[in-house]
């Protein structure tokens, strides 16, 4: 029984989070390795290594492989960051999952009351939504969703996931 | 259950966001030059009109913006909603 889905919990990621002024943290983050910032509310712009997302009037989130997380830290300089931008090394306070398969939205659906359609949640999309009731950032992927939440609820996210495919 | 639009965000559910209470006048400049009766009017009692109503929302499961959002208490439904700045 259940749903046509894979749901698995992902490595740790890099993950950078800034808030401030768009044109400061641009100027701030300059990088030819970066993609650029998004131009719509809630997407994301992806290169081969790094990924941008915008989730807030001034708040973005820069996310890539573990591996590459000194480099996200060389790119960034958090430590030496103006006092008008916010720069915040947060990998670990993330804990993300994927939810994949011809089913995943059917999963979606239980999880979150967003619009997850293509109309209004893009092939780009990403955006922090009520997820079984936490604050998570869904991300749509190539084969389902992607959601990330704080990490003191990861062990609940699991849980919830488990019981909505079972 | 309302469906609140956020000029960032789009149209979402009402479970997304915390109610922030009614959009208050602005506090009295001086309070020493003010009445009781003004000042317990300004503190404790809601304007509760038939119609619309201006009511601050704070969207805490996205984007993290406080709204003003103009609210009809007729049809709920909402007319305006902007971001507070
Ligand atoms: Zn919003």
């Amino acid at each position: 029984m259940g749903y046509d889905v894979k749901i698995q919990r992902l490595a740790l990621n890099a993950m950078i989070d800034l808030q401030g002024d768009a044109e400061a943290i641009k100027n701030w983050i300059k990088d030819d390795d970066l993609p650029e910032f998004p131009n719509k509310p809630n997407t994301s712009i992806t290169n081969q290594q790094f990924k941008i997302y915008w989730v807030g009037i001034e708040h973005w989130l820069m996310r890539s492989e573990i591996e590459l997380e000194d480099h996200l830290l060389e790119m960034t300089n958090p430590s030496a960051a103006p006092i008008e931008i916010s720069v915040v090394q947060v990998s670990d306070a993330f804990k993300f999952f994927e939810v994949s398969g011809p089913d995943a939205a059917e999963i979606i659906s239980i999880a979150s009351p967003i619009d997850h359609h293509l109309t209004a949640f893009p092939e780009n999309g990403v955006s922090f939504t009520n997820i079984f009731g936490i604050k998570g950032l869904l991300i749509r992927v190539n084969n389902g969703f992607e959601i990330a939440v704080e990490s003191s609820y990861a062990d609940l996210m699991a849980d919830f996931l488990q019981k909505a495919n079972a | 259950m309302l469906q609140i639009s956020c000029p960032f965000c789009g149209p979402r559910n009402e479970v997304e966001f915390v109610y922030g209470g009614p959009l208050k006048n602005r506090r009295p400049d001086d309070i020493s030059q003010i009445d009781d009766t003004t000042w317990i009017d300004y503190l404790t009692v809601p304007k509760n009109p038939l119609g619309p109503v201006q009511e601050r929302w704070w969207h805490v499961r996205g984007c993290g913006c406080w709204l003003t959002i103009t609210r009809d208490t007729r049809s709920h439904d909402i007319i305006e909603s902007e971001i507070e700045s």
